[in-house]
């Protein structure tokens, strides 16, 4: 028998053993999955070898790899191999392949099953694409982790230790790239979310991308003038990467085993090393999503019962101001909601006031869980609180939808009161226009609502009736949006907004009342600076020239979420800004909270504070006069803003 | 004499103790303190993961580790029965087992007891924990009494927790929900009748778990001074 075949042979004897193991768990488990699922359900189908594959995917190669090398690496056995008549580096290489072969069969046949399947079932592109970018990326992170493992079989020589010292690098592989933004090509879990399935794919040329299409390179093909070669630079990056790392792990094998290098390690420090990269990367974590935040006071909305019921938006004034309260039961749709109004003062000993139930012709139209300015309140008619009210009907015979109510509401909150005292209609000044949205905003007792972009300007009185001052049918907010990205991926831009045409107030509060009814957009402005976030960004603009009723604002710092903050899921709601800092809600039911950003900084904008509520879903925010934040959730929360620093520069306050 | 073994286990368990109180208490302390996520996850993490490392932890150096280092036939030389250096030495990993999670829930009861979870839901989870951690724990030695070796105890180990899972998939198989079998028969039921606060099936798991606990010890206390298994 030629040495090499007898090689693969005695390897195989081996480890064949892993592979009968690996098949019983990696196969063995979905295949009970499946049948447990016909049991009950009639469906041959199982959803596991993806989660298996991610969760316990590292620990089985490291298995393989520590298994293949410390059995044959022990003191007697080593010297007799070494007095053998084959090359050190040929026998490593025998054995590193076939542990790879087994690690790679073992764990990507079940996910190549999984997604074979998952192409048989309509309606499941997506979780194809997933299967598919597993079986493309995950496998190279396999690749890179086996090896490492199998350079540090051959160095330390005891299985134990071997396998502690491989799961703190495979866990430093898997979620460091993860945890720090500049590694974050290096992310397995971003990769996977993030990129087409293909390594490299031809298409035409002109076509586009979807959301991921800012991760592909094109390449011409000189010789098709229509066709070009895509590839997706984070990936290819990753690829590279991964075999470097397992080329140089084989080399350091195979020269740790020809040398007689060995690595003396203690069983305590092997396992303060697993719990100290644990450590490291929980501490990461709660680094860019824990709360720094102190909340000075928590005041419990009474009664609370047994469905959804929390604060939905704040009108305040000083200490002072009115809640608007969403209550849901349990099992409800979202429109099933009902709504009520309850008066508080912060500075009572008992701050909360009496519940108001608004009649169901009196709870305004939310267009979206953070739709804002619904409700609007001032400390110089206490008691009366302002909402707006508009609904649509749809117009059979063609089915046009069109506006059949639009309302200003003037609702009394006296003890005892029924709700709703006044109605100012609004729909004869709508002209058959529909009104797809509505806001209100109060400035100094004037009362600004936008229906669709139509402002309604009124005067409250002595008396808390509104009065219908001027109608201003020319749309305001924004008027139009330029932007442009550098070679670095940043965004660039502007945009130009229409303010509202009121005489006697100053640019810097018609820009803020503008911003203030803009309903689709989250936005917030103070003075000059004006801040927008959603989902893939937070940006600051500042007010660069005002010509007529346009402002052109100029966008000064973008910041993108890090993937951590990304995973951790952002839906950002409510922003407000106050001396350079912005207050933005974070309304996801798991990760939600309020994080404030440093915005003062040109070019820059910092994370500097964070409030999490994971238990509830906040959805309302209100500046307090000294200096605190009020959020409404299920409960009010007084939260203490991060404390100011100044530079060094002029004494002036630009940064933390 | 006994006192002499008890030393020698607290000089040899010691640095365990202090590797699971600094990990779990700093996790439980940092978690809850920065409301990462929702207080009762952090504190199913810290107890029920805590509970699994711990008795992982113990059980491989209890038994294996003197048999590897050839000193358990010293051991057993000693003028003591063998049963109460086994008593001794299991005593010693169930205080090194619970004690971290108990700091865990000292811990949480200081900085969100009845936040989130009331301080009563707090003290039966970790509990819950403290108890599945010795169960664990004795189940792991019972199995691995006879393994030459800290790495192929910690396999056994491993291989145990694997068994409990593939019992309950097994009973899904054989029992419509809700399956009180796979509940009762294997101590991954205490975790979840803690977590999940179903008593209706606590008497039963109580006596089957305590059966299995007793008949397991005496198992481990019978096989202590038999001869370990082959090296190769």
């Amino acid at each position: 028998m030629r040495s090499g075949v007898a090689l693969l042979w005695k390897e195989w004897r081996e480890i064949c053993w892993f592979l009968i193991a690996g098949a019983v768990i990696f196969v063995g488990w979905p295949l009970l999955e499946a049948l447990a699922n016909y049991r009950f359900r009639q469906s041959f189908s199982s959803g596991t070898p993806e989660e298996m594959v991610l969760l316990f995917g590292g620990a089985f190669a490291i298995f393989v790899a520590v298994g293949v090398t410390c059995r044959d690496l022990r003191e007697a056995i080593a010297c007799f191999w070494q007095s053998r008549p084959v090359a050190i580096w040929r026998w490593v290489v025998t054995k590193y392949l076939v542990g790879l072969a087994v690690v790679l069969v073992v764990l990507c046949v079940p996910v190549a099953i999984q997604d074979w399947m998952a192409k048989q079932a309509a309606g499941s592109e997506y979780q194809v694409r997933q299967l598919s970018n597993i079986l493309t990326c995950h496998t190279f992170t396999l690749i890179l982790i086996y090896s490492v493992s199998f350079a540090i079989g051959c160095l330390i020589r005891i299985p134990v230790y071997a396998v502690i010292l491989s799961a703190a690098l495979a866990l430093l592989v898997y979620f460091l790239p993860m945890l720090v933004p500049p590694l974050e090509s290096f992310s397995v879990f971003n990769i996977i979310m993030q990129s087409p399935a293909e390594i490299v794919q031809l298409s035409k040329l002109e076509q586009g991308g979807p959301w991921f299409a800012e991760k592909m390179r094109v390449v011409k093909i000189p010789w098709a003038d229509d066709l070009a070669l895509r590839y997706n630079i984070d990936l290819l990056r990753y690829i590279i990467f991964a075999l470097a790392g397992s080329f140089a792990a084989v080399v350091l094998s195979a020269v740790a085993v020809k040398r007689n290098w060995r690595l003396k390690v203690g069983q305590k420090l092997m396992f303060w090393l697993l719990g100290g990269v644990g450590m490291l990367l929980f501490l990461t974590v709660v680094f860019q999503l824990g709360s720094n935040l102190k909340c000075v006071k928590q005041i419990p909305i009474k009664p609370q019962g047994e469905g959804e019921r929390g604060v939905a938006q704040i009108a305040c004034d000083g200490d002072k101001g009115v809640l608007l309260l969403r209550n849901k039961k349990p099992g409800d749709a979202a429109d099933d909601a009902t709504y009520s109004l309850m008066t508080f003062d912060l500075s009572a000993k008992e701050p909360l006031g009496e519940e108001i139930v608004l009649a169901e012709d009196q709870m305004p139209t939310f267009s979206w869980p953070g739709d804002r300015g619904k409700i609007v309140w001032s400390a110089r008619n206490p008691q009366w609180a302002y909402s707006i009210k508009t609904s649509r009907r749809k117009y059979e015979p063609d089915g046009h939808w069109f506006t059949d109510r639009a309302e200003l509401l003037t609702i009394s909150l006296a003890a005892g009161s029924a709700g709703s005292v006044d109605k100012l209609d609004l729909l004869p000044h709508l002209k058959g226009q529909t009104a797809y949205s509505d806001s209100l905003y109060m400035l100094d007792g004037t009362i600004y609502a936008s229906l669709s972009g139509i402002l309604f300007i009124f005067d409250v009185g002595i008396d808390g009736k509104p009065v219908l001052r001027k109608i201003v049918k020319e749309r305001v907010g924004i008027s139009g949006q330029s932007g442009s990205s550098d070679a670095s991926g940043r965004v660039w831009g502007s945009i130009s907004m229409r303010l509202i045409p009121v005489e006697g107030l100053s640019i810097k509060e018609r820009l803020k009342v503008t911003v203030e009814l803009s309903g689709y957009r989250v936005m917030a402005s103070d003075g000059d600076v004006v801040v927008e976030v959603n989902s893939d960004f937070i940006r600051a603009y500042w007010l660069k020239e005002v010509s007529g009723d346009i402002a052109t604002l100029e966008m000064t710092a973008y910041r993108r979420p890090t993937p951590l903050e990304r995973l951790a899921g952002t839906n950002p709601t409510h922003v407000f800004v106050r001396n350079g800092l912005a207050y933005v809600i974070d309304s996801s039911w798991d990760f939600g909270g309020l994080t404030v950003y440093d915005v003062r900084r040109p070019q820059q904008i910092r994370r500097v504070g964070h409030y999490g509520t994971p238990d509830e879903r906040l959805l309302a925010i209100a500046p307090l006069p000294d200096g605190n934040i009020l959020l409404g959730g299920n409960k009010l929360h007084i939260v203490k803003p991060p404390r100011p620093a100044r530079t060094h520069k002029n004494g002036e306050t630009v940064g933390r | 004499m006994i006192k002499a073994l008890f030393w020698k286990e607290w000089c040899e368990q010691r640095w365990k103790l202090a590797y699971g109180c600094v990990l779990l208490m700093g996790f439980v302390a940092v978690g809850l303190r920065s409301r990462l996520v929702q207080d009762d996850i952090i504190i199913i993490m810290a107890a029920g993961g805590g509970s699994v490392l711990m008795a992982l932890l113990v059980g491989m150096g209890l038994v294996a580790a003197e048999r590897s280092e050839g000193s358990l036939e010293m051991l057993l030389a000693l003028p003591v029965r063998s049963w109460k250096i086994f008593a001794v030495k299991m005593a010693m990993g169930a205080l090194v087992c619970a004690l971290p999670i108990v700091g865990c829930m000292v811990v949480s009861l200081a900085i969100a007891g009845g936040r989130e979870m009331s301080a009563t839901r707090i003290i039966v989870a970790y509990l819950g924990c403290v108890a599945f951690s010795i169960v664990m724990l004795v189940w792991m030695v019972a199995f691995s009494i006879r393994q030459p070796s800290e790495a192929r105890a910690g396999l056994v180990g491993i291989g145990v927790f694997m068994g409990w899972i593939f019992t309950i998939l097994l009973s899904m198989l054989f029992f419509k929900p809700p399956n009180w079998f796979g509940l009762v028969i294997t101590p991954l039921g205490i975790l979840v009748i803690t977590f999940n606060l179903m008593y209706n099936v606590l008497g039963r798991l109580v006596v089957v778990q305590l059966a299995l606990f007793v008949c397991l010890l005496l198992w481990g206390a019978y096989r202590f001074d038999k001869e370990g298994m082959s090296k190769v």
